[in-house]
């Protein structure tokens, strides 16, 4: 998987019909409310098998930071 | 009532309780989206519609739950974002405990009358595909749920494991400004129950009367409860059971 794709993945977990880019702050998405943390954590766990902590989650400022939790199982 | 701009979609909507739905919603003027697996059965509802133009119909076998979310999602794309769901597709069957196939007749049973309306309301639940406050969803859950009989272990708990998704999910979405309710009729004289006459003897309807201080119901009695739970009437309603069946259970 590309960044690119896991950014539309993402876009489609926080069911947003606006584009989202990788530098946009996730203060500034309403749709990444409690909720969509799940969902974030669900779907790392379902694409790589990856378990990520709430806490790392939260340390995360921008799209891009969630993109960098799983930059080593990412195509280049 | 409503206007075309209120849309609704009916599941399990060729029959019984969701045929009475479809068609007093459409005599209130909403557009409703029906959704039912035999195209000769959508046809008639179709040919009985008050206001043909606000039906659609969708023909869908909602036996299998992959990918119901994102039918979901792509119809209110289609035809707008959704006011309503009702949930009245599902089936019944009798088995006793000890019967050879009771635990794999189980499975097929809760895929349908759990799996498929928890996919469908994970795609209704959708922002996309909601209007977000004053929305609705009602799940045709049974009495059977709450009161045993012999028979039907596997069809009250998949009716059981609504009743319960039902809070959760209530409390999990009210912050889209969505209700979860559902209702839990009793025996009422639908087509599917006729159809298992066979099973239901004369004497057995006539002890099932007997259990109904108000009679045993007709489709249209669980009808108006459903319109309400769905109509702002009921917006401070979510999570609720709410149990129409003549008096059977008390």
């Amino acid at each position: 998987m590309t960044k690119l794709e896991l950014l539309e993945e993402i876009k489609e977990t926080l069911q947003r019909d606006d584009e989202i880019s990788f530098d946009m702050k996730l203060e500034d998405i309403e749709e990444w409310d409690s909720l969509a943390r799940i969902a974030m954590i669900s779907l790392y766990d379902q694409l790589f098998e990856l378990l990520i902590t709430f806490d790392k989650l939260k340390k995360c400022k921008t799209v891009s930071d969630l993109v960098e939790l799983v930059s080593n199982k990412l195509d280049s | 009532m409503y206007t075309q701009k209120d849309i609704f979609l009916v599941t399990g909507a060729t029959s019984g309780i969701g045929k009475g739905v479809v068609l007093s919603l459409l005599n209130q003027g909403a557009k409703v989206i029906a959704v039912g697996r035999d195209s000769k059965k959508l046809a008639s509802l179709q040919d009985e519609a008050s206001k043909k133009t606000n039906l659609i119909l969708e023909k869908k076998d909602l036996s299998n739950c992959n990918g119901l979310d994102k039918w979901i999602l792509n119809i209110s794309k289609k035809n707008g974002k959704l006011k309503g769901l009702v949930l009245s597709a599902g089936v019944q069957q009798i088995a006793a405990i000890s019967s050879a196939l009771s635990v794999e007749k189980s499975k097929e049973l809760f895929e349908i009358n759990y799996f498929s309306n928890i996919q469908l309301t994970k795609g209704f639940c959708d922002r996309r595909a909601n209007i977000g406050k004053g929305s609705s969803i009602v799940f045709l859950s049974s009495i059977a749920s709450i009161r045993g009989d012999s028979g039907i272990v596997g069809y009250a708990a998949s009716k059981g494991a609504i009743n319960s998704a039902v809070k959760s999910l209530a409390l999990e979405v009210a912050r889209l400004g969505i209700r979860v309710n559902a209702v839990l009729p009793g025996f009422v004289m639908t087509e599917m129950i006729l159809s298992w006459q066979e099973v239901y003897t004369k004497e057995y309807m006539e002890e099932m009367n007997n259990k109904y201080p108000l009679g045993i119901g007709k489709v249209e009695d669980v009808i108006g409860p459903i319109l309400f739970l769905l109509s702002d009437k009921a917006k401070w309603i979510t999570g609720s059971e709410l149990i129409v069946d003549g008096g059977a259970s008390l």
